[in-house]
């Protein structure tokens, strides 16, 4: 029983962790230095 | 002379948008007959005095073009914009503070590599600038060529063709400059890619000096971060003057600068310079020709001669994606046979102390079955990095981009799409954003669209396991197969969007052709070090909470009693083909997987390749995770749990070289991850593009998959 509820919290932290990765994917922008593909357009950055 | 000229005193009258009133200033190298021109233009209605607080000469006039009254002003001369000499901080200074509405740069085009150095400095200081080519006469003498056309589009600004010393080309050049000045052409672009670390570098210098607004108010801050990364101590001087900040500034500016220095083992002012002169090199090779043919002496120039060659530069180019494959398979895929061997152990461990049930399952099912799946190709991908980043420091890449620049164009994309096809072999992310080198907003939306057809880093790894089973003597050749079909597949995507969608002209464009350069061990290391960092964080953050998520749609729910026990049964919801039951059928993933069946039996695909195929679209390195918790389920198959996935697939009677085929060619194609999804969105700015391109690859890859499968079964293949 233990086991299975183990189990199960880390089911649902994994779907928690999932499903705030993928809500931040799409809202936060994702373009950083660390990330920099070396684009010269730095007026079109986010990152400013 | 075709110019009415006024006597006038020389006083500030500060910027003239769109007005009667223009300040011209003329700059140039010295010797590129820059007074010549000024004397021409003003004849003897000349004021000479000194620039403030300095012993350098200036002189000005006043004449009329049309209805607008023009003040010249002419510069020192001087071949850079750097803080060398007293001739080029006057420039500067002047061109900072007293903003002239254009600048007409005279150059000798008998030596137009030295001269548009000082141009480019100019475009980057956002000024408004006309170019002169001047001594054209002397320039056709020697035998050069200019093809000022394509050079005036390569670089956004007229260029006129002058004579200083007869006069020619002047009027055009004024009516020019006017134009320019008024606003009617937009001159000031920054050309020059500096390459990612020193673009990184900039970022962050510029980030640091806008945390004062009134200081970036006076100066332009691209142009001071440059500045800054080259060491210029005027630029420091101005800093520690008039930034708020200062302090902070310096020590942004003193910390990237190392960076870059260790990373390339030169001084950053060099490796600036270098990139300029490489872009210089990059247009001239396009627009200049010596009638006399000129044999290249510096070691660079020599191996161009070879990579850049007309015939040689595409073959050298696939050779050495091929060379890449196969060195990254022969050194990687031992290595992995380690890692692979840690994960068994573990396994091993595991089992040993643990009870038998449901945590012990999850953690070696769920688990080590799917983050270890995916982290044995680690070093397979961190050798592949190590492998670009290496023709990235090495300055091959760039002459790959200038040899493909003609290919690309019979597909209707921009030679400059390279760059994100490239930066896509690693990750579409970065690859979709780096689509922002094009500035036609056309060509930038066909390069997002297909890129993220490219082999990327998440899909090497299921490549890489379909050639290791199927095709294990040539693994490293067909999996440079499956690379190139990628880039065939995105140009035949692209010209069917060109030609349909986005029809419409091409702009020419340049690539910088920085000297070869060896690059250091330090470099690679940060490279390395960096990717696979990336890869093991994806591995145990979304690789992980993916593998527990699918492990548990694929347990549960469990199947009923009766089937438990895995015995053959004369229940209704027995398997067509009348095998055993597979308690994964019951699963809510395994019920996904017989609903898509159907659809994708055509393509060779069985249904639990459906759900890899589904779960895939997460990421792709889901799709091996998956397949490995699939067999850790599947007691069905006669396999200990110590056999590893390659040969699971092996023994799997579904798989076969045919479907495996038609299964790399889909994962290629299908639907990029959710994360290039969400830069598309981000870049395109609308959900309609990453919906297209979800519809469109799914389309593109089933037809391609089922035609491939279909065609091989029909020639008897596969069977």
């Amino acid at each position: 029983m233990i086991e299975l509820i183990i189990v199960f919290s880390l089911v649902i932290i994994a779907g928690i962790y999932l499903f705030k990765k993928m809500y931040t994917t799409f809202t936060k922008p994702t373009s950083t230095c660390s990330n920099c593909s070396g684009c010269n357009f730095v007026d079109k950055c986010d990152v400013k | 002379m075709f110019f009415k000229h006024k006597h006038h005193h020389n006083k500030h009258h500060g910027h003239h948008h769109g007005g009667r009133k223009i300040k011209v200033a003329i700059a140039g190298n010295p010797n590129a007959g820059k007074t010549t021109i000024f004397n021409a233009l003003t004849g003897q209605n000349q004021k000479i005095g000194n620039y403030p607080g300095v012993t350098v000469e200036k002189k000005s006039g006043h004449i009329f073009h049309g209805r607008h009254e023009i003040e010249l002003v002419d510069l020192p001369g001087t071949y850079s914009l750097s803080a060398y000499s007293i001739e080029e901080i006057v420039s500067r200074d002047f061109v900072i503070n007293d903003k002239p509405d254009v600048i007409i740069d005279v150059m000798d085009s008998t030596n137009l590599e030295r001269n548009l150095y000082l141009l480019l400095q100019f475009q980057e200081l956002g000024i408004p600038v006309v170019g002169a080519l001047n001594m054209s006469d002397e320039a056709e003498q020697k035998g050069l060529q200019i093809n000022n056309e394509q050079l005036s589009k390569i670089l956004g600004i007229p260029l006129i063709k002058t004579v200083g010393t007869k006069g020619l080309g002047l009027k055009e050049l004024m009516r020019n400059a006017v134009r320019v000045a008024n606003g009617r052409i937009n001159t000031t672009f920054r050309h020059i890619n500096y390459g990612i670390e020193v673009e990184d570098a900039h970022h962050k210098i510029i980030n640091s000096l806008q945390t004062d607004s009134d200081f970036c108010s006076k100066f332009p801050g691209h142009w001071m971060a440059i500045k800054l990364l080259e060491n210029d101590h005027d630029a420091v001087e101005k800093i520690k003057e008039n930034h708020k900040h200062s302090d902070q500034v310096l020590e942004e500016t003193n910390t990237v600068i190392q960076f870059i220095e260790k990373h390339f083992g030169e001084d950053s002012e060099i490796i600036i310079s270098e990139q300029r002169y490489g872009y210089i090199h990059g247009a001239l090779k396009e627009t200049l020709k010596h009638s006399k043919k000129l044999i290249g002496s510096t070691t660079s120039e020599k191996i161009d001669n070879i990579v850049l060659n007309k015939y040689l530069g595409i073959p050298v180019f696939l050779l050495i994606m091929y060379l890449i494959y196969q060195f990254t398979f022969t050194l990687g895929d031992p290595l992995g046979l380690v890692i692979e061997k840690l994960f068994t152990g573990l396994k091993a461990i595991l089992e040993n102390n643990l009870p038998q049930g449901v945590l012990l399952d999850f953690l070696t099912g769920g688990i080590i079955d799917g983050v270890g799946g995916v982290l044995v190709f680690l070093p397979l991908v961190v050798f592949l990095f190590i492998c670009l980043s290496i023709l990235e420091d090495t300055g091959y890449m760039a002459r790959a981009a200038f040899v493909m620049d003609k290919f690309f164009h019979i597909f209707g994309l921009h030679g400059r799409s390279f760059i994100p096809f490239m930066v896509s072999t690693g990750c579409a992310v970065p690859g979709v954003m780096s689509a922002r080198v094009l500035s036609n907003p056309k060509d930038r939306l066909v390069t997002i669209l297909v890129s993220p057809i490219m082999m990327c880093s998440a899909k090497t790894p299921v490549i890489a396991i379909l050639t290791a089973v199927f095709f294990p003597k040539n693994a490293g050749l067909i999996f440079w197969l499956v690379w190139l079909s990628g880039w065939i597949m995105a140009f035949i995507l692209a010209l069917i969007f060109r030609k349909t969608l986005f029809a419409g002209e091409q702009t020419p464009f340049v690539m910088e052709l920085p000297p070869y350069r060896i690059p250091t061990v330090r470099g690679i290391y940060q490279h390395m070090t960096e990717k696979s960092g990336e890869y093991i964080k994806k591995a145990g953050t979304v690789i992980l909470a993916a593998s527990i998520i699918i492990w548990f749609f694929l347990n549960y729910p469990k199947p009923p009693q009766e089937f438990s026990t895995n015995q053959q049964t004369t229940n209704v919801e027995q398997t067509v083909d009348n095998s055993t039951i597979n308690p994964v059928e019951f699963s809510y993933g395994g019920k996904i997987g017989k609903f898509m069946e159907p659809v994708l039996k055509p393509a060779g695909f069985d249904w639990k390749l459906g759900v890899a195929l589904f779960a895939g679209t997460a990421a792709k390195e889901v799709i091996i995770s998956t397949m490995g918790i699939l067999y850790g389920v599947d007691d069905e198959a006669e396999l200990d749990s110590d056999s590893s996935l390659q040969q699971k697939i092996k023994t799997d009677p579904a798989y076969n070289k045919l479907m495996s085929v038609s299964l790399m060619f889909f994962i290629m194609i299908y639907i990029p991850c959710i994360a290039t999804l969400a830069v598309v969105r981000k870049e395109t700015g609308t959900w309609k593009w990453p919906l297209f391109q979800v519809v469109y690859t799914l389309v593109v890859a089933y037809t391609v998959a089922v035609f491939i499968y279909q065609t091989g079964l029909f020639f008897g293949l596969g069977v």
